[in-house]
């Protein structure tokens, strides 16, 4: 069984941060075309971060079974709740277009802002209906997933 | 390790006008400005129009697929365009979802689009 929890810091290895999403979410039980959706949305998620977000963060990924979360932090704390676009953004709004692709990708985005740190939260429901193994896991804000 | 692209001639029998490369490797972040000088680079005074071998390219990001537009621009400004070959599934999903599969020519595999490559009139 895979662990429930793990984290990675965001460094400019992205190709070795893709290959320990994909493990955890292939683990999981994320597969297919979802699972590409996952691995493209999480590495907006962290280009976000080395763009954007100051350069320094944390992926963290997460099951409980029903739901496969990834968060990813940054150190910088610029980004609000509500900054997913509805729509895809025209021109060279670059950090938009992280956005909004990562909503089109993934079952839920939520944005988390404290003085100094953003977290995106990416959810992807599972289609396992297994038991909420992963105990102290928080409920998934906006997500369509019944708590 | 850091991700790498390696762009690479391909030997095609295609016009004069018609550059062939291929691209190998994962395309992102942490590479895509390079790969753009290289392409950039790489096209010539007589190409207009860009062939790429996405064969061997496991992954592409929103940064990469922002580069491939701008060697598209290049082109477009000649009268011609590029063309992505042998995408795979992960590929041809950030593509569609970003709906900017529109803005190149798709084919299955090099040999397929080397055939439509060839059978386009050319350049006057």
């Amino acid at each position: 069984m895979v662990d429930h929890h793990q984290q990675w810091p965001i460094t400019d290895d992205l190709a070795t941060l893709r290959d320990d999403i994909q493990r955890f979410a292939l683990a999981a039980g994320l597969t297919g075309a979802r699972l590409d959706d996952l691995v493209i949305a999480a590495n907006e998620a962290a280009i976000n971060v080395l763009e954007h977000g100051g350069g320094v963060g944390t992926l963290v990924m997460s099951s409980d079974g029903a739901v496969l979360a990834v968060e990813v932090a940054d150190e910088l704390g610029t980004l609000r709740p509500g900054a997913v676009p509805g729509q895809r953004p025209s021109g060279r709004s670059v950090r938009g277009f992280g956005l909004w692709l990562m909503g089109e990708l993934c079952d839920s985005v939520t944005i988390e802002q404290v003085p100094g740190r953003s977290t995106i939260r990416l959810s992807m429901n599972l289609d396992t209906g297994g038991p909420a193994a992963g105990a102290g896991i928080a409920p998934v804000r906006g997500s369509i997933h019944p708590i | 390790m850091t991700a790498a692209v390696v762009v690479t001639p391909v030997p095609a029998h295609v016009p004069d006008h018609v550059l062939v490369m291929a691209l190998d490797g994962a395309l992102d972040y942490t590479n895509a400005d390079r790969l753009r000088e290289e392409l950039t680079a790489a096209v010539g005074e007589g190409h207009r129009e860009l062939l790429l071998d996405l064969s061997a390219l496991s992954f592409c990001d929103s940064t990469g697929i922002r580069i491939l537009l701008s060697v598209r621009k290049l082109l477009q400004e000649r009268d011609g365009g590029v063309t992505l070959a042998g995408m795979n599934p992960r590929l041809a999903r950030i593509f569609r979802t970003t709906g900017l599969i529109h803005a190149f020519t798709v084919e299955p595999d090099l040999t397929e689009a080397v055939g439509s490559l060839n059978a386009r009139p050319g350049p006057e």
